[in-house]
Protein backbone atom coordinates (compact mmCIF):
# COMPACT_ATOMS: atom_id res chain seq x y z
CA UNK A 1 0.00 0.00 0.00
CA UNK A 2 2.84 2.34 0.92
CA UNK A 3 4.73 1.42 -2.25
CA UNK A 4 1.55 1.96 -4.27
CA UNK A 5 1.17 5.41 -2.75
CA UNK A 6 4.68 6.39 -3.88
CA UNK A 7 3.79 5.58 -7.48
CA UNK A 8 0.33 7.14 -7.30
CA UNK A 9 1.77 10.28 -5.74
CA UNK A 10 4.41 11.01 -8.37
CA UNK A 11 2.03 10.00 -11.17
CA UNK A 12 -0.67 12.32 -9.88
CA UNK A 13 1.69 15.27 -9.86
CA UNK A 14 3.01 14.61 -13.35
CA UNK A 15 -0.10 14.86 -15.49
CA UNK A 16 -3.18 16.89 -16.38
CA UNK A 17 -4.99 14.15 -18.32
CA UNK A 18 -8.11 12.31 -17.04
CA UNK A 19 -5.87 9.87 -15.13
CA UNK A 20 -5.15 12.74 -12.70
CA UNK A 21 -8.56 12.78 -10.94
CA UNK A 22 -8.51 8.97 -10.85
CA UNK A 23 -5.14 8.91 -9.06
CA UNK A 24 -6.24 11.72 -6.77
CA UNK A 25 -9.36 9.75 -5.84
CA UNK A 26 -7.13 6.78 -4.91
CA UNK A 27 -4.55 8.89 -3.08
CA UNK A 28 -6.82 10.23 -0.34
CA UNK A 29 -8.56 7.08 0.94
CA UNK A 30 -5.28 5.12 0.67
CA UNK A 31 -3.46 7.76 2.73
CA UNK A 32 -6.03 7.65 5.51
CA UNK A 33 -6.05 3.85 5.42
CA UNK A 34 -2.26 3.82 5.83
CA UNK A 35 -2.60 6.22 8.77
CA UNK A 36 -5.23 4.03 10.42
CA UNK A 37 -3.22 0.83 9.90
CA UNK A 38 -0.02 2.49 11.14
CA UNK A 39 -1.80 3.64 14.28
CA UNK A 40 -2.99 0.08 14.87
CA UNK A 41 0.41 -1.39 14.13
CA UNK A 42 2.47 0.95 16.32
CA UNK A 43 1.24 -0.26 19.75
CA UNK A 44 1.55 -3.87 18.56
CA UNK A 45 5.13 -3.24 17.49
CA UNK A 46 5.95 -1.58 20.81
CA UNK A 47 4.34 -4.41 22.78
CA UNK A 48 5.74 -7.35 20.86
CA UNK A 49 9.11 -5.96 19.77
CA UNK A 50 11.05 -6.95 16.68
CA UNK A 51 13.34 -9.95 16.03
CA UNK A 52 16.91 -9.30 17.19
CA UNK A 53 19.44 -8.19 14.58
CA UNK A 54 22.29 -10.62 13.81
CA UNK A 55 24.96 -10.21 16.50
CA UNK A 56 27.81 -9.88 13.97
CA UNK A 57 26.22 -6.81 12.32
CA UNK A 58 28.57 -3.79 12.34
CA UNK A 59 27.55 -0.90 14.63
CA UNK A 60 26.85 1.48 11.78
CA UNK A 61 24.54 -0.94 9.98
CA UNK A 62 22.75 -1.67 13.24
CA UNK A 63 22.17 2.06 13.70
CA UNK A 64 20.95 2.45 10.10
CA UNK A 65 18.49 -0.42 10.55
CA UNK A 66 17.06 1.12 13.71
CA UNK A 67 16.88 4.65 12.26
CA UNK A 68 15.16 3.60 9.05
CA UNK A 69 12.66 1.65 11.13
CA UNK A 70 11.79 4.72 13.20
CA UNK A 71 11.72 6.94 10.12
CA UNK A 72 9.34 4.53 8.40
CA UNK A 73 6.84 4.65 11.25
CA UNK A 74 7.16 8.42 11.53
CA UNK A 75 6.46 8.81 7.79
CA UNK A 76 3.45 6.52 7.86
CA UNK A 77 1.97 8.65 10.60
CA UNK A 78 3.02 12.12 9.51
CA UNK A 79 2.58 12.09 5.72
CA UNK A 80 -1.17 11.34 5.74
CA UNK A 81 -1.61 13.97 8.47
CA UNK A 82 0.29 16.53 6.40
CA UNK A 83 -1.92 15.79 3.39
CA UNK A 84 -5.05 16.09 5.50
CA UNK A 85 -3.75 19.35 6.98
CA UNK A 86 -2.87 20.86 3.59
CA UNK A 87 -6.35 20.10 2.24
CA UNK A 88 -7.92 21.56 5.38
CA UNK A 89 -5.95 24.78 5.39
CA UNK A 90 -6.48 25.27 1.64
CA UNK A 91 -10.23 25.21 2.19
CA UNK A 92 -10.80 21.99 0.23
CA UNK A 93 -13.36 19.49 1.44
CA UNK A 94 -11.38 16.46 2.70
CA UNK A 95 -13.23 14.11 0.43
CA UNK A 96 -12.14 10.48 0.83
CA UNK A 97 -14.85 9.06 -1.38
CA UNK A 98 -17.92 10.63 -2.94
CA UNK A 99 -19.85 9.63 0.17
CA UNK A 100 -17.27 10.19 2.90
CA UNK A 101 -15.89 13.59 3.87
CA UNK A 102 -13.55 14.05 6.83
CA UNK A 103 -13.56 16.98 9.21
CA UNK A 104 -10.93 19.56 8.42
CA UNK A 105 -7.97 19.51 10.84
CA UNK A 106 -7.83 23.26 11.21
CA UNK A 107 -11.30 24.58 11.86
CA UNK A 108 -11.79 27.85 10.13
CA UNK A 109 -15.07 29.68 10.40
CA UNK A 110 -18.48 28.36 11.23
CA UNK A 111 -19.38 26.30 8.23
CA UNK A 112 -16.05 24.52 8.02
CA UNK A 113 -16.70 22.88 11.37
CA UNK A 114 -19.35 20.58 10.08
CA UNK A 115 -19.68 16.99 11.19
CA UNK A 116 -18.41 14.16 9.06
CA UNK A 117 -20.79 13.97 6.15
CA UNK A 118 -21.70 10.44 5.33
CA UNK A 119 -24.13 8.57 3.19
CA UNK A 120 -24.41 4.83 3.37
CA UNK A 121 -24.81 3.76 -0.22
CA UNK A 122 -24.79 5.18 -3.64
CA UNK A 123 -28.13 4.92 -5.44
CA UNK B 1 33.51 -20.90 4.50
CA UNK B 2 33.37 -17.85 2.25
CA UNK B 3 30.93 -18.23 -0.68
CA UNK B 4 32.69 -18.42 -4.02
CA UNK B 5 32.72 -15.41 -6.29
CA UNK B 6 30.72 -17.40 -8.87
CA UNK B 7 27.84 -18.19 -6.54
CA UNK B 8 27.34 -14.48 -5.76
CA UNK B 9 26.70 -13.50 -9.38
CA UNK B 10 23.12 -14.74 -9.62
CA UNK B 11 21.83 -13.24 -6.33
CA UNK B 12 23.56 -9.93 -7.09
CA UNK B 13 22.04 -9.84 -10.56
CA UNK B 14 18.57 -10.59 -9.16
CA UNK B 15 18.83 -7.88 -6.52
CA UNK B 16 20.15 -5.43 -9.10
CA UNK B 17 17.32 -6.26 -11.50
CA UNK B 18 14.72 -5.75 -8.77
CA UNK B 19 16.20 -2.37 -7.84
CA UNK B 20 16.39 -1.30 -11.49
CA UNK B 21 12.82 -2.42 -12.15
CA UNK B 22 11.57 -0.52 -9.14
CA UNK B 23 13.53 2.64 -9.92
CA UNK B 24 12.53 2.44 -13.59
CA UNK B 25 8.87 1.99 -12.71
CA UNK B 26 9.04 4.92 -10.33
CA UNK B 27 10.71 7.15 -12.92
CA UNK B 28 8.07 6.17 -15.47
CA UNK B 29 5.23 6.88 -13.01
CA UNK B 30 6.70 10.28 -12.32
CA UNK B 31 6.99 11.01 -16.04
CA UNK B 32 10.78 11.37 -15.94
CA UNK B 33 11.15 8.76 -18.67
CA UNK B 34 8.85 7.77 -21.53
CA UNK B 35 6.43 9.89 -23.51
CA UNK B 36 6.34 13.62 -22.76
CA UNK B 37 3.50 14.50 -20.39
CA UNK B 38 1.64 17.72 -19.84
CA UNK B 39 1.63 18.70 -16.19
CA UNK B 40 -0.14 21.52 -14.40
CA UNK B 41 3.19 23.36 -14.47
CA UNK B 42 3.23 23.26 -18.29
CA UNK B 43 -0.21 24.91 -18.42
CA UNK B 44 0.87 27.59 -15.95
CA UNK B 45 4.09 28.20 -17.90
CA UNK B 46 2.07 28.72 -21.09
CA UNK B 47 -0.29 31.14 -19.31
CA UNK B 48 2.61 33.05 -17.75
CA UNK B 49 4.38 33.23 -21.09
CA UNK B 50 1.31 34.56 -22.86
CA UNK B 51 -0.12 36.88 -20.21
CA UNK B 52 3.04 37.90 -18.35
CA UNK B 53 4.15 36.78 -14.91
CA UNK B 54 2.04 38.04 -12.01
CA UNK B 55 3.18 36.14 -8.90
CA UNK B 56 0.57 35.79 -6.18
CA UNK B 57 -2.43 35.92 -8.52
CA UNK B 58 -4.58 33.40 -10.31
CA UNK B 59 -2.92 32.48 -13.59
CA UNK B 60 -6.16 32.99 -15.44
CA UNK B 61 -9.06 35.28 -14.53
CA UNK B 62 -6.61 37.18 -12.29
CA UNK B 63 -8.75 40.29 -11.89
CA UNK B 64 -11.82 39.60 -9.80
CA UNK B 65 -14.15 40.53 -7.02
CA UNK B 66 -15.90 38.42 -4.36
CA UNK B 67 -19.61 38.15 -3.79
CA UNK B 68 -21.91 36.48 -1.29
CA UNK B 69 -25.45 35.33 -1.57
CA UNK B 70 -27.83 32.46 -1.16
CA UNK B 71 -28.77 29.50 -3.28
CA UNK B 72 -32.50 29.06 -2.95
CA UNK B 73 -33.57 25.61 -4.07
CA UNK B 74 -37.14 24.87 -5.03
CA UNK B 75 -36.49 21.13 -5.04
CA UNK B 76 -37.12 20.73 -8.77
CA UNK B 77 -33.56 19.52 -9.44
CA UNK B 78 -34.06 16.48 -7.19
CA UNK B 79 -35.53 14.59 -10.12
CA UNK B 80 -32.13 14.74 -11.79
CA UNK B 81 -29.73 14.46 -8.86
CA UNK B 82 -29.74 13.32 -5.24
CA UNK B 83 -27.30 16.14 -4.39
CA UNK B 84 -28.49 17.86 -1.24
CA UNK B 85 -28.16 21.20 -2.97
CA UNK B 86 -31.31 20.34 -4.94
CA UNK B 87 -33.37 19.60 -1.84
CA UNK B 88 -35.90 22.30 -1.05
CA UNK B 89 -33.94 24.70 1.21
CA UNK B 90 -31.72 27.77 1.15
CA UNK B 91 -27.94 27.32 1.13
CA UNK B 92 -25.19 29.90 1.62
CA UNK B 93 -23.05 30.67 -1.41
CA UNK B 94 -19.95 32.71 -2.10
CA UNK B 95 -18.51 33.46 -5.48
CA UNK B 96 -16.22 35.51 -7.60
CA UNK B 97 -16.70 37.54 -10.76
CA UNK B 98 -13.71 37.92 -13.03
CA UNK B 99 -12.67 39.09 -16.46
CA UNK B 100 -10.34 37.05 -18.67
CA UNK B 101 -6.57 37.02 -18.77
CA UNK B 102 -3.75 36.65 -16.31
CA UNK B 103 -3.09 40.35 -15.62
CA UNK B 104 -4.66 41.39 -12.30
CA UNK B 105 -4.27 45.06 -13.20
CA UNK B 106 -5.69 44.91 -16.73
CA UNK B 107 -8.28 47.51 -17.70
CA UNK B 108 -11.74 45.96 -18.00
CA UNK B 109 -12.07 47.07 -21.62
CA UNK B 110 -8.83 45.35 -22.55
CA UNK B 111 -10.20 41.87 -22.09
CA UNK B 112 -13.96 41.99 -21.60
CA UNK B 113 -15.12 38.64 -20.41
CA UNK B 114 -17.58 37.63 -17.72
CA UNK B 115 -16.84 34.65 -15.52
CA UNK B 116 -18.61 33.54 -12.37
CA UNK B 117 -17.13 31.14 -9.84
CA UNK B 118 -19.39 29.80 -7.15
CA UNK B 119 -19.15 27.67 -4.02
CA UNK B 120 -22.28 26.30 -2.38
CA UNK B 121 -22.11 24.49 0.94
CA UNK B 122 -24.78 22.17 2.22
CA UNK B 123 -25.07 21.05 5.83
CA UNK B 124 -23.55 17.62 5.26
CA UNK B 125 -19.97 18.73 4.65
CA UNK B 126 -20.31 18.64 0.89
CA UNK B 127 -19.44 21.44 -1.47
CA UNK B 128 -20.36 22.23 -5.03
CA UNK B 129 -17.76 24.38 -6.72
CA UNK B 130 -18.54 25.86 -10.10
CA UNK B 131 -16.35 27.82 -12.50
CA UNK B 132 -18.43 29.25 -15.31
CA UNK B 133 -18.01 31.60 -18.26
CA UNK B 134 -20.41 33.71 -20.28
CA UNK B 135 -19.61 31.43 -23.20
CA UNK B 136 -21.37 28.04 -23.44
CA UNK B 137 -18.33 26.51 -25.13
CA UNK B 138 -14.57 26.46 -24.60
CA UNK B 139 -12.13 27.49 -27.35
CA UNK B 140 -10.31 24.14 -27.45
CA UNK B 141 -11.10 20.57 -26.45
CA UNK B 142 -8.03 19.39 -24.53
CA UNK B 143 -5.03 20.49 -22.54
CA UNK B 144 -2.43 20.14 -25.32
CA UNK B 145 -4.52 22.36 -27.62
CA UNK B 146 -4.97 24.86 -24.79
CA UNK B 147 -1.20 25.23 -24.41
CA UNK B 148 -0.89 25.66 -28.20
CA UNK B 149 -3.65 28.28 -28.10
CA UNK B 150 -1.88 30.26 -25.38
CA UNK B 151 1.31 30.21 -27.46
CA UNK B 152 -0.58 31.26 -30.61
CA UNK B 153 -2.36 34.15 -28.90
CA UNK B 154 0.74 35.51 -27.16
CA UNK B 155 0.83 39.26 -27.82
CA UNK B 156 3.80 40.38 -29.91
CA UNK B 157 6.37 42.50 -28.07
CA UNK B 158 6.02 45.41 -30.50
CA UNK B 159 2.43 45.12 -31.75
CA UNK B 160 0.78 44.01 -28.49
CA UNK B 161 -1.36 41.71 -30.65
CA UNK B 162 -1.03 38.03 -31.56
CA UNK B 163 0.89 37.25 -34.72
CA UNK B 164 -1.82 36.81 -37.42
CA UNK B 165 0.25 34.19 -39.25
CA UNK B 166 0.63 32.06 -36.14
CA UNK B 167 -3.11 32.45 -35.48
CA UNK B 168 -3.99 31.36 -39.03
CA UNK B 169 -1.79 28.30 -38.67
CA UNK B 170 -3.45 27.50 -35.34
CA UNK B 171 -6.94 27.82 -36.87
CA UNK B 172 -6.00 25.47 -39.69
CA UNK B 173 -4.92 22.88 -37.14
CA UNK B 174 -7.78 23.62 -34.73
CA UNK B 175 -10.91 24.51 -36.73
CA UNK B 176 -12.96 23.89 -33.54
CA UNK B 177 -11.84 27.32 -32.35
CA UNK B 178 -14.10 28.94 -34.96
CA UNK B 179 -17.27 28.09 -33.02
CA UNK B 180 -15.92 29.98 -30.00
CA UNK B 181 -14.83 32.95 -32.13
CA UNK B 182 -18.23 33.07 -33.83
CA UNK B 183 -19.97 33.01 -30.49
CA UNK B 184 -17.89 35.91 -29.20
CA UNK B 185 -18.51 37.85 -32.41
CA UNK B 186 -22.29 37.42 -32.39
CA UNK B 187 -23.38 37.12 -28.76
CA UNK B 188 -24.36 40.17 -26.75
CA UNK B 189 -21.45 41.28 -24.56
CA UNK B 190 -23.35 42.42 -21.49
CA UNK B 191 -22.55 45.67 -19.72
CA UNK B 192 -22.59 44.10 -16.26
CA UNK B 193 -21.61 40.94 -14.44
CA UNK B 194 -25.17 40.96 -13.09
CA UNK B 195 -26.99 40.56 -16.41
CA UNK B 196 -24.78 37.93 -18.02
CA UNK B 197 -25.66 34.25 -18.45
CA UNK B 198 -23.09 31.84 -17.06
CA UNK B 199 -22.60 28.37 -18.51
CA UNK B 200 -21.22 25.11 -17.09
CA UNK B 201 -18.93 24.88 -20.19
CA UNK B 202 -18.48 21.12 -19.68
CA UNK B 203 -21.07 18.37 -19.24
CA UNK B 204 -21.57 16.63 -15.90
CA UNK B 205 -23.38 13.46 -14.86
CA UNK B 206 -26.39 13.78 -12.59
CA UNK B 207 -27.67 10.71 -10.72
CA UNK B 208 -31.12 10.68 -9.15
CA UNK B 209 -32.64 8.63 -6.33
CA UNK B 210 -33.80 6.01 -8.82
CA UNK B 211 -30.18 5.43 -9.83
CA UNK B 212 -30.62 6.96 -13.28
CA UNK B 213 -27.57 8.87 -14.49
CA UNK B 214 -27.97 11.51 -17.18
CA UNK B 215 -25.57 13.96 -18.82
CA UNK B 216 -26.48 17.50 -17.80
CA UNK B 217 -25.24 20.97 -18.65
CA UNK B 218 -26.46 24.14 -16.99
CA UNK B 219 -26.74 27.86 -17.21
CA UNK B 220 -27.41 30.63 -14.72
CA UNK B 221 -29.89 32.91 -16.47
CA UNK B 222 -30.04 36.46 -15.06
CA UNK B 223 -33.30 38.01 -13.90
CA UNK B 224 -31.77 41.38 -14.83
CA UNK B 225 -32.44 42.03 -18.52
CA UNK B 226 -29.24 41.89 -20.59
CA UNK B 227 -27.92 45.07 -22.16
CA UNK B 228 -24.91 45.00 -24.43
CA UNK B 229 -21.66 46.92 -24.56
CA UNK B 230 -20.56 48.56 -27.78
CA UNK B 231 -17.95 46.06 -28.95
CA UNK B 232 -16.33 48.65 -31.21
CA UNK B 233 -15.46 50.94 -28.30
CA UNK B 234 -14.43 48.56 -25.53
CA UNK B 235 -11.05 50.23 -25.14
CA UNK B 236 -12.82 53.38 -23.95
CA UNK B 237 -14.32 51.65 -20.91
CA UNK B 238 -13.07 52.90 -17.54
CA UNK B 239 -10.31 50.68 -16.09
CA UNK B 240 -12.54 49.08 -13.42
CA UNK B 241 -15.87 49.69 -15.14
CA UNK B 242 -17.37 46.23 -14.68
CA UNK B 243 -16.18 45.83 -11.09
CA UNK B 244 -17.37 49.27 -9.95
CA UNK B 245 -20.68 48.76 -11.72
CA UNK B 246 -21.46 45.46 -9.97
CA UNK B 247 -20.31 46.86 -6.61
CA UNK B 248 -22.57 49.92 -6.92
CA UNK B 249 -25.49 47.89 -8.26
CA UNK B 250 -25.35 45.46 -5.34
CA UNK B 251 -25.33 48.23 -2.74
CA UNK B 252 -28.63 49.33 -4.32
CA UNK B 253 -30.10 45.83 -4.19
CA UNK B 254 -29.53 42.15 -4.89
CA UNK B 255 -29.29 40.52 -8.31
CA UNK B 256 -30.51 37.03 -9.06
CA UNK B 257 -30.15 34.20 -11.55
CA UNK B 258 -32.16 31.06 -12.26
CA UNK B 259 -30.22 27.83 -12.54
CA UNK B 260 -31.49 25.99 -15.60
CA UNK B 261 -30.42 22.34 -15.77
CA UNK B 262 -30.51 20.97 -19.32
CA UNK B 263 -30.48 17.21 -19.98
CA UNK B 264 -28.48 16.14 -23.03
CA UNK B 265 -30.39 14.75 -25.98
CA UNK B 266 -29.23 11.58 -27.67
CA UNK B 267 -26.59 12.69 -30.12
CA UNK B 268 -25.41 15.69 -28.12
CA UNK B 269 -21.64 15.83 -27.73
CA UNK B 270 -20.96 15.50 -24.01
CA UNK B 271 -17.20 14.95 -23.95
CA UNK B 272 -16.06 18.05 -25.83
CA UNK B 273 -16.33 21.53 -24.40
CA UNK B 274 -16.01 22.96 -27.91
CA UNK B 275 -19.35 21.72 -29.27
CA UNK B 276 -22.59 23.47 -28.30
CA UNK B 277 -25.85 21.57 -27.92
CA UNK B 278 -28.47 22.70 -30.37
CA UNK B 279 -32.25 22.51 -30.48
CA UNK B 280 -34.72 22.14 -27.60
CA UNK B 281 -33.72 20.35 -24.42
CA UNK B 282 -35.54 19.05 -21.38
CA UNK B 283 -34.78 21.89 -18.97
CA UNK B 284 -35.46 22.18 -15.26
CA UNK B 285 -35.57 25.46 -13.39
CA UNK B 286 -33.89 24.18 -10.23
CA UNK B 287 -32.72 27.03 -8.04
CA UNK B 288 -32.39 30.77 -7.68
CA UNK B 289 -29.04 32.34 -6.88
CA UNK B 290 -29.44 35.66 -5.10
CA UNK B 291 -26.32 37.82 -4.87
CA UNK B 292 -26.60 40.12 -1.89
CA UNK B 293 -23.12 41.59 -1.41
CA UNK B 294 -19.94 42.36 -3.31
CA UNK B 295 -16.56 42.85 -1.66
CA UNK B 296 -13.01 43.37 -2.95
CA UNK B 297 -10.95 40.18 -2.95
CA UNK B 298 -8.43 41.34 -0.40
CA UNK B 299 -11.02 41.58 2.37
CA UNK B 300 -12.75 38.22 2.07
CA UNK B 301 -12.50 34.49 1.53
CA UNK B 302 -13.02 33.96 -2.18
CA UNK B 303 -9.44 34.94 -3.04
CA UNK B 304 -8.12 31.95 -1.09
CA UNK B 305 -10.34 29.37 -2.70
CA UNK B 306 -9.74 27.18 -5.70
CA UNK B 307 -12.98 26.97 -7.68
CA UNK B 308 -12.16 23.52 -9.00
CA UNK B 309 -15.14 22.37 -11.10
CA UNK B 310 -14.49 18.74 -10.16
CA UNK B 311 -15.30 19.36 -6.47
CA UNK B 312 -18.84 18.06 -6.63
CA UNK B 313 -21.48 16.83 -4.19
CA UNK B 314 -22.72 13.26 -4.08
CA UNK B 315 -25.13 12.95 -7.02
CA UNK B 316 -23.04 14.96 -9.51
CA UNK B 317 -19.98 13.53 -11.26
CA UNK B 318 -17.66 14.79 -13.98
CA UNK B 319 -18.31 13.63 -17.55
CA UNK B 320 -15.72 12.06 -19.86
CA UNK B 321 -14.72 15.51 -21.07
CA UNK B 322 -10.90 15.55 -20.71
CA UNK B 323 -11.04 19.31 -20.21
CA UNK B 324 -12.41 18.82 -16.69
CA UNK B 325 -9.29 16.97 -15.51
CA UNK B 326 -7.11 19.60 -17.19
CA UNK B 327 -9.01 22.46 -15.55
CA UNK B 328 -8.81 20.75 -12.17
CA UNK B 329 -5.06 20.20 -12.48
CA UNK B 330 -4.27 23.66 -13.83
CA UNK B 331 -6.38 25.39 -11.17
CA UNK B 332 -4.70 23.31 -8.48
CA UNK B 333 -1.21 24.19 -9.70
CA UNK B 334 -2.15 27.87 -9.95
CA UNK B 335 -3.54 27.69 -6.40
CA UNK B 336 -0.42 26.02 -4.99
CA UNK B 337 1.86 28.50 -6.75
CA UNK B 338 0.05 31.59 -5.53
CA UNK B 339 -0.23 30.14 -2.03
CA UNK B 340 3.56 29.84 -1.87
CA UNK B 341 4.11 33.23 -3.53
CA UNK B 342 1.82 35.07 -1.10
CA UNK B 343 -1.22 36.95 -2.32
CA UNK B 344 -0.79 40.41 -3.79
CA UNK B 345 -3.18 43.29 -3.12
CA UNK B 346 -6.61 42.84 -4.60
CA UNK B 347 -6.52 43.92 -8.23
CA UNK B 348 -9.69 45.97 -8.27
CA UNK B 349 -9.21 46.60 -4.56
CA UNK B 350 -8.60 50.06 -3.12
CA UNK B 351 -10.95 51.79 -5.52
CA UNK B 352 -13.73 49.38 -4.72
CA UNK B 353 -13.32 49.84 -0.97
CA UNK B 354 -13.71 53.60 -1.47
CA UNK B 355 -16.61 53.19 -3.85
CA UNK B 356 -18.35 50.89 -1.38
CA UNK B 357 -17.83 53.33 1.53
CA UNK B 358 -19.06 56.24 -0.57
CA UNK B 359 -22.14 54.32 -1.64
CA UNK B 360 -22.93 52.96 1.79
CA UNK B 361 -22.55 56.38 3.48
CA UNK B 362 -25.55 57.81 1.68
CA UNK B 363 -27.83 54.86 2.27
CA UNK B 364 -30.50 54.21 4.87
CA UNK B 365 -29.66 51.57 7.44
CA UNK B 366 -32.35 49.22 6.15
CA UNK B 367 -29.84 47.91 3.63
CA UNK B 368 -27.83 45.51 5.69
CA UNK B 369 -24.66 43.72 4.96
CA UNK B 370 -26.32 40.34 4.80
CA UNK B 371 -23.63 37.94 3.68
CA UNK B 372 -23.96 34.43 5.01
CA UNK B 373 -21.14 33.35 7.26
CA UNK B 374 -18.79 31.23 5.23
CA UNK B 375 -15.22 30.92 6.29
CA UNK B 376 -13.71 34.25 7.23
CA UNK B 377 -16.22 36.33 5.26
CA UNK B 378 -16.78 39.25 7.65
Amino acid sequence: MVLGMLFIGVGMVSTAVPLYPVLRALHRPLGVLILALALMRLPLRLATGAPALPTDLPRLQRLAAKASHVLFYASMGSLPLIGWGVLSSSGYPVQLTKALILLPIRRDGMLRSMAVGHRATRP
Amino acid sequence: MQPSRQSLIIPTALIGAAVLLFAGGFAWSAGWVGAQRISGGNVIAALDDSGGEHPGYRRAHAKGVCFAGVFDSKGAGAGLSVAQVFQHATYPAIGRFSIGGGNPLAADGHNVFHAMALLIRTGNGEEWRLAMDHTPIFPVADVASFIDLERATKPGSTTGKPDPEVMTAFLTKHPELRAFQDYLAHAVLTNSFANATYYSINTFRFTNAGGTTRPVGWQFVPDTPPAGLDKEHLAELAADYLFKEVTARTVDGPSSWHLQLAVANLGDVTDKGTVAWTGPHETIDADTLVMTAVRPEVTVTCRDLNFDPTILPFGIDPSDDPLLAARSKAYSTSFTRRASEGAGPSAAGEDLVQELARRAAGRPTSIQWCAPSIGSWP
